[in-house]
């Protein structure tokens, strides 16, 4: 029997080739995309999971409450590991971690800039990253020992035995390499180079592990498997409040290692997700993709029933009940998906490379791997199931008597549910192909923001020691060589917020309830070098230095409801005046409103040297300026500079990954739409073959013919476009809500998208009814 | 074999009502070839519908051999209806994806032959209707007089003991048809109950008798001497 229904199937494919290659390839670009997203998908949700103990890896965080504002914070104090370690049955180990720092790291003639992470003894036994060489966690009580990974172990040393070599860090101390492991994967949150361990001998290290306030460092925990995370919370919290009765607004609790990736924003205190909004947007996009393809094999098998139908009325003549030819007709629909699958799965092959380079990933398809095969089991039947759905109930429900005595139109019931379906498809691509633009220009509506600064023509230079001491030459150096028109030094780079805290002390100051405040040191010509509008008073303009002026942001004087900021005293550790208000920069995030700015003078932090190139000179004849007064001042130190645009580029990186993403399969949606369309006109046409023929001897013209056939899908379009539109409408406004600046969704992108619609189906279904117009009307007639 | 009583059947369309059969009452015994006539919309395909389970009564009984089987449902008629009744239709029927083999096959496949078994008896009705050296062609590739030899092989596969033919020689031309009206005569020799509807009273002679149908009731029955 299932012998026969695969003959069956394969017979019906061949004769119907036209038919099967509709439906095979709407089905195998669904799949590819299904797949692509998947793999996608499998990837961020893997993330971290390779560590043994994944499920038992926690962080530390704070939420710390400055009312009215809230944040979370990842810093922790130093000696918090060590302490919180043995005090808690439930609590197995802890390490503490520096932020991952670049460092100049030095082996014979070799200088690269390279990643590195500082880590407590327990870091390589909490997390288990794949050991090549040596014995890391040995390695992390020696301080006088390193941790390399294998490329970078190939960029110093090439093919050379790297165990036991020494690396100088910084101009500073050598170390030995006392182990190797493998490069941290794709999808691990630590991503490094070096991991070096703590010199507890060290005056720094000593002070910091007495030091219970001014966090700076990342502190882990690993707990017995089902520990009771809320009593390990008020653990936690208890040390730390026991050891610093100063702090009363931070409550400490710990951040699983599953929700890292996925579930890394902050709101307010709260988790408010992260990529796991991408990864379920998209899970619902390869549904949704994949089920439009099924429903082009649905639309075509039952616009083709009436070839079928006799088939049924002999098969149930003869004593097939319907179960019987259900399951017939799923074989067909479960062997297509199989074909389809086959070809998908050789495209993704073909095209991983390409898709990698889209997502930045390095994703691959293990075809043996237990995941695959049962995904591949699940698209197929799915893809089938679905597909076949409905055909399979609609031709074996035919009465034999009806479809075998030739009255029965065959397909005149399924025209409704048909319509449905491609009004139900259009729908879909429409929501889609919306939502990508709707999506596109928000992103270009961030860009366009104002940002409070010129990030063009801007440089920065990573700083230094001897850059810091050698500044007021540089600077000199650099205005002299007739390309620059202004220099500055700054504690972070313009693009960043690396220091947050409460306000100053001001007069008028809430006495409970604090405000957040952004904080940065720079030097003299700052607001001129970054292009800044001072809105009251002046720039830091002494030289050497400006020390007892402090500047503000206009979202500090709002915050801080000031009438007359310029000349007002500040109490930030020592005393300020405010001696200019600033406009608001965006440093932060660009989808957030800027927050309140301070900034003052510090020779001894700067992180940055600015430097803006004046108007049309040549950024990299600039570049070529700079270099040897680099050299010249920091010869130590590698030459490294940065764009500002650029860097301010990079907080798009999601956001442009998401709007490619999108709108590929977006593209592909619309696509395998109209591959299903074709099929139905094509079907249509096949079946008025004969009406046009008489038509056309009674003097229609081909235009007429073509708007006759055209109408019965325009209508369809149509009538799908009044339901997408309000559903993206409100779909979208509900996205948009999460921005605080966000574009009004115009009628006009509507509108736009529906003339793209109208005239594709024009164009596929005129295309298609051309041949039947053109066509001879004689021959359609005779071949009745 | 076969007895109806009253049997009645409605088509209810819109708007009108059509009486196909009106309170029909008949019966066949094993073993008879009978012949149904009348003019057309007469109800003849419609009685034959029914007598073959493809479709069910409105009203009255039917039963086969001695089983009433008016209210079965569509899963039992099939059942009853793959193990005891062959089909032969004017316009053949045949599956044009199946070969002629594979055609005349598909009864013995639903009856849970096995295929060794099939091979053997499907070849010997090809043998018998001689249409052998045909097996590996398809439908289209056959003459209409082919295709019914075909078809009655088929009908003829699985042993049944009703033949049910609906004017099986209305698309053939009279040496086809003579042809198919021998083949149906052998097969009623051989103890097969054969019931035929034709328009056709050169046909009708075959039979041992003819019921004529008039708006859906018996109006007359001849016994052929
Ligand atoms: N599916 C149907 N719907 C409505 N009326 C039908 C249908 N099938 C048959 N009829 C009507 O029932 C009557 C008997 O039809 P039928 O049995 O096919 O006649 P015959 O085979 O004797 O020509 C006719 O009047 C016909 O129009
Ligand atoms: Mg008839």
């Amino acid at each position: 029997m299932i012998k026969n229904y695969i003959k069956i199937a394969w017979r019906n494919l061949v004769r119907n080739k036209g038919f099967a290659i509709t439906n095979i390839l709407g089905l195998t670009i669904g799949m590819i995309c299904t797949i692509f997203i998947f793999l996608w998908v499998k990837d961020e949700v893997a993330f971290d999971k390779f560590h043994k103990n994944h499920d038992n890896i926690y962080q530390v965080m704070a939420t710390r409450d400055f009312k009215p504002t809230i944040f979370t914070d990842p810093n922790m104090v130093l000696p918090l590991a060590k302490t919180l370690e043995g005090g808690n049955p439930q609590i197995v180990r802890t390490a503490v971690t520096s932020h991952q720092e670049s460092h100049l790291v030095e082996y014979n003639n070799i200088k690269l800039k390279k990643d590195l992470y500082v880590a407590s003894e327990q870091f390589f036994n909490i997390f288990t990253f794949k050991v090549l060489k040596g014995n890391p966690s040995e390695a992390l009580k020696d301080p006088k020992s390193i941790i390399i990974t294998e490329s970078a172990a190939k960029a110093f040393f090439g093919n050379d035995e790297p165990m036991n070599k020494m690396v100088r860090i910084d101009n500073q101390q050598s170390y030995k390499i006392a182990a190797v492991f493998a490069d941290p994967p794709g999808n691990s949150t630590f991503k490094f180079d070096f991991i070096q361990p703590f010199d507890y001998n060290s005056d720094y290290v000593k002070n910091r592990m007495k030091e219970w306030g001014g966090s700076s460092h990342n502190v882990f925990v690993q707990t017995t498997p089902n520990a009771n995370m809320a009593a390990v919370d008020k653990y936690i919290d208890k040390i730390k409040h026991d050891h610093s009765k100063g702090d009363k607004i931070s409550t400490y609790y710990t951040f699983p290692m599953n929700k890292w990736h996925l579930y890394s924003e902050w709101k307010d205190g709260k988790n408010v997700g992260g990529m796991i909004e991408y990864v379920r947007m998209f899970t619902v996009i390869a549904i949704i993709i994949l089920l439009i393809a099924c429903v082009n094999f649905m639309n075509l098998s039952t616009a083709r029933s009436e070839k079928r139908a006799k088939e049924v009325g002999i098969r149930k003549t003869l004593g097939s009940d319907k179960k019987q030819l259900i399951t017939q007709f799923f074989f067909e629909s479960i062997i297509l998906a199989l074909i389809a699958f086959v070809l998908a799965v050789a495209f993704v092959y073909l095209l991983m490379p390409l898709f990698n380079t889209l997502v930045s990933k390095n994703l691959h398809l293990a075809i043996f791997e237990p995941f695959f095969l049962i995904g591949s089991l699940i698209i197929i039947l799915f893809t089938g199931v679905v597909a076949g759905s409905y055909p399979a109930l609609y031709l074996s429900s035919f009465n034999p008597v009806k479809v075998l005595k030739g009255t029965f139109a065959a397909g005149k019931s399924a025209v409704l549910p048909r319509r449905i379906l491609v009004v139900g498809q259009f729908v879909m691509s429409i929501l889609l192909i919306s939502a990508t633009i709707i999506v596109y220009q928000q992103i270009q509506h961030i860009k366009d923001r104002s940002i409070g600064y010129n990030p063009n023509n801007l440089v920065m230079v990573p700083s230094s020691s001897d850059i810091d001491k050698n500044y007021a030459a540089i600077k000199q150096d650099l205005l002299n060589t007739g390309l620059i028109g202004a220099v500055t030094r700054t504690s972070s780079p313009i693009t960043q917020i690396w220091w947050k805290s409460g306000s100053p002390d001001y007069a008028g100051k809430a006495a409970n309830g604090d405000i957040i405040f952004s904080g940065l040191n720079a030097d003299v010509d700052f607001t001129k070098t970054m292009g800044i509008k001072i809105l009251q008073g002046r720039d830091f303009n002494k030289t050497p230095g400006d020390t007892a002026v402090m500047l503000i942001n206009k979202a500090a004087v709002e915050a801080m409801t000031l009438k007359n900021p310029v000349g007002m005293e500040m109490n930030y550790g020592r005393k300020f005046t405010v001696a200019g208000v600033i406009d608001n920069i965006v440093m932060a995030s660009p989808y957030d409103p800027v927050e309140p700015l301070m900034i003052y003078y510090d020779p001894n932090s700067s992180s940055m040297i600015d430097i803006r190139l004046k108007n049309g000179v040549n950024p990299q004849a600039g570049i070529k300026a700079l270099e040897p007064i680099f050299k010249k001042y920091n010869p130590q130190n590698l030459f490294e500079y940065q764009f500002v645009d650029q860097e301010f580029g990079k907080k798009f990186v999601t956001e442009e990954l998401i709007s490619r993403i999108t709108n590929i399969f977006a593209g592909l949606a619309i696509f395998i739409c109209c591959i299903g369309l074709a099929g139905l006109a094509s079907f249509t046409i096949e079946k008025r073959f004969r009406e046009i023929g008489v038509r056309k001897v009674m003097g229609a013209s081909v235009r007429q013919l073509l708007m006759l056939i055209s109408t019965e899908f325009l209508k369809l379009v149509v009538v799908a476009f009044v339901i997408a539109v309000p559903l993206t409408w409100y779909l979208m406004s509900n996205w948009l809500q999460k921005y605080t600046y966000h574009i009004s969704i115009s009628i006009w992108l509507f509108a736009a998208v529906g003339v793209l619609i109208l005239l594709l189906t024009m164009i596929v279904v005129s295309l298609n009814t051309m041949k039947a117009a053109l066509a001879n009307p004689v021959k359609s007639l005779r071949s009745e | 074999m076969i007895k109806i009583t009253n049997l009645e059947k409605f088509y209810r369309t819109e708007e009108v009502e059509t009486i196909a059969l009106n309170k029909l009452t008949m019966e066949v015994n094993t073993g008879e070839f009978v012949a149904i006539m009348g003019p057309s919309g007469c109800g003849k395909s419609t009685l034959l519908n029914i007598l073959g389970m493809l479709d069910d009564p409105d009203e009255g009984s039917y039963v086969f051999n001695g089983i009433e089987v008016a209210h079965f449902n569509e899963r039992k008629r099939a059942d009853l209806r793959k193990h005891n009744i062959g089909f032969v239709f004017q316009s053949f029927n045949l599956i044009d994806e199946l070969t002629v083999f594979e055609n005349v096959e598909l009864p013995l496949i639903y009856t849970g032959v096995t295929a060794s078994e099939r091979v053997k008896r499907v070849e010997e009705v090809l043998d018998k209707m001689q249409i052998m050296h045909r097996r590996n062609h398809y439908p289209q590739q056959l003459s209409g007089g082919q295709q019914q030899r075909v078809a009655i092989a088929r009908a003829v596969v699985n042993k049944p003991k009703l033949i049910l033919a609906d004017e099986p020689t209305g698309n053939l031309d009279s040496s086809n048809g003579n042809d198919v009206m021998e083949l149906l005569t052998d097969l009623n020799e051989q103890g097969t109950t054969i019931i035929m509807v034709t328009h056709s009273e050169h046909d009708a002679r075959y039979s041992h008798r003819i019921i004529r149908l008039l708006d859906g009731q018996t109006v007359m029955e001849n016994i052929m001497v």
